[in-house]
């Protein structure tokens, strides 16, 4: 027997998976996604070396995962309903970024088998937690931010992210080397950020610290997601114990 | 039983020299069963009022509570039912998706909810449009769909801003008698409507909003027991109406001349002589039932009365 939390997420999981395929931004970058894959496909001109074949996936699922993320809680009804089903603050963001998952994430997938054909014994794993995690980051910091800025900064944004995150921080430094007021709070910032190079380097390295400033990232963006929810409809409660 | 308690519910908007209070120190107590209508010219405070009861937004003062929990707390909110005006609804979903999600978190089993959202798609005669896209609807179409949802997403109290606007007459007169039957189910409903008539024929009790403040709760049952004396003037008798608003301070200037509440033993006979002695030709009268109108006319009159 379903319980009342397994429906009402069940229910959100299909609400996500319907705002993302009937929207048009997030088809046609699934699109776009597609096409890409099937000119490689067909041309079989796939990426030379196994690195940039996952820095490829990583792109791919960083715009799918803002321009996904960005419909989930845009201002409006998807928003609204957000708060007047009233549930716990974890079920709505969690939810939806399964939900959204369940139709992008085969994309990815469908991504990593053919640019990455031939991996080696060890990286499956790394390239799997790689993939989802810097796509599961990217699309709760998304929906974070999407109720403050909307829908369109919000998925602008994370496409922004998706590109220049593939610099390094030391590639940062040297670009502002010249600023040197602006190049402490940049290498800051992207040593912080759940950017694309980290997943890059989770995947090429193995090293702990990334997925987990990946995985922090995700509950972080949750956390926020249910904040910016609330935030516009937070009341000062009033006193409790009034005899009715 | 008690289904909401309001005491001296107080919202201000903006800050600074901008601050203005949209409600200021409501008051007033609804059963279950009830259905309490809320009137008011625009900008008098219903959809605040509304918004704070649903917990849309906080309080700047006093307290709400709706089946003895602060209003805006999770249960609280799991309690109330809302139709906003204009409703918030996904145009990409059709109307059933959209139902069969927002009942998924009242419910506890999938069968449950598959009879709750029948129940609801009868309710609001949906049947014809629940598969298709909520973009494609009407804006009667969207009212009906937004009642349907409050009405199943609400156990305690049922909150329906403008509901019926857009919706034709036929299928309006309807679900009147759905609503009522709601109340008729322990629900509290709570109605905001610019429209006078549908409001008397529904509610029970009907509250009164004027620049943020309640300024008339009254029993519907007891308003149509009273009587207004219309007259009608012509020429130079419409100028001549002051001295009779003085003496009858609960008297309203209408387009065509006075109406004039039969209150406190005043008869017909006695209007006329009071006409005749201030030389007011009237060039007819007639009685009629006392209506929400005459309320809001006389609370406009009062608030200009008031006004230096």
């Amino acid at each position: 027997m379903m319980s009342g939390i397994a429906l009402a997420f069940k229910s959100e999981v299909v609400l996500a998976a319907l705002l993302v395929l009937r929207h048009r931004a997030p088809r046609l970058a699934g699109l776009l996604v597609l096409t890409m894959m099937g000119l490689v496909l067909l041309n079989g001109t796939g990426t030379d070396t196994s690195e940039d074949g996952s820095r490829t996936v990583l792109l791919v699922s960083g715009v799918l995962a803002s321009v996904a993320g960005s419909r989930l809680l845009a201002p409006g009804a998807a928003l609204t309903c957000a708060y007047r089903v009233a549930a716990p603050w974890w079920l709505v963001p969690s939810g939806r970024l399964v939900g959204a998952s369940t139709v992008t994430l085969p994309l990815v997938a469908f991504g990593a088998v053919i640019l990455i054909p031939h991996p080696t014994a060890s990286t499956p794993f790394l390239l799997g937690a790689g993939f989802i995690g810097y796509y599961a980051a990217t699309m709760s910091v998304t929906l974070a931010i999407t109720p403050v800025v909307g829908a369109s900064s919000a998925a602008v944004l994370g496409f922004l992210t998706a590109w220049f995150g593939i610099a390094t921080p030391s590639t940062m430094q040297a670009l502002l080397e010249k600023w040197p007021v602006f190049q402490g709070p940049a290498v800051l910032l992207w040593n912080t950020l759940p950017l694309h190079w980290r997943a890059a380097s989770w995947i090429r390295d193995g090293c702990g610290i990334d997925i987990l400033v990946l995985g922090v990232w995700t509950v972080a963006g949750m956390v926020g997601a249910a904040w910016t929810v609330a935030a516009t409809h937070r009341s000062h409660r009033p006193p409790r114990g009034l005899a009715t | 039983m008690t289904a909401l308690v309001v005491r001296r519910a107080t919202r201000k908007f903006g800050s600074g020299r901008r601050r203005r209070a949209a409600l200021d120190r409501c008051s007033f107590v609804a059963e279950k069963g009830e259905i309490l209508g809320v009137v008011g010219p625009n900008g008098a405070g219903k959809t605040t009022l509304l918004r704070l009861i649903a917990g849309d937004i906080p309080l700047t003062a006093g307290a709400v509570w709706v089946d003895g929990r602060p209003a805006g707390t999770l249960s609280a909110r799991r309690a109330v039912g809302y139709a906003a005006d204009p409703p918030l609804v996904p145009p990409e979903l059709t109307g059933l998706e959209w139902l069969k999600h927002m009942s998924s978190h009242r419910t506890s089993h999938p069968a449950e909810r598959t009879s709750q959202v029948r129940w609801a798609v009868e309710l609001a005669e949906l049947d014809q449009y629940g598969r298709r896209r909520i973009a494609e609807y009407s804006r009667g179409m969207i009212q009906r769909l937004a009642l349907a949802v409050a009405a199943v997403t609400g156990s305690s109290a049922v909150v329906l801003d403008e509901v019926l606007n857009g919706v034709d007459p036929l299928v309006a007169s309807r679900l009147r008698t759905r609503i009522s039957d709601l109340a008729g189910s322990g629900r509290l409903i709570l109605l905001a409507s610019h429209d006078l008539a549908t409001v008397e024929k529904l509610a029970t009790r009907v509250l009164v909003l004027w620049e943020g403040r309640l300024s008339a709760d009254i029993d519907v049952a007891q308003l149509v027991r009273e009587r207004v004396a219309e007259l009608s003037l012509r020429g130079s008798a419409l100028s001549r109406t002051e001295c009779l608003v003085e003496q009858f301070p609960e008297s309203v200037r209408t387009g065509e001349g006075l109406a004039v509440p039969l209150t406190k033993g005043l008869t017909m006979e006695k209007l006329l002589a009071a006409c005749r002695s201030a030389r007011v030709a009237v060039a007819a009268s007639r009685i009629r039932y006392r209506v929400l109108e005459d309320i809001l006319h006389a609370a406009a009159a009062r608030k200009k009365g008031e006004t230096p």
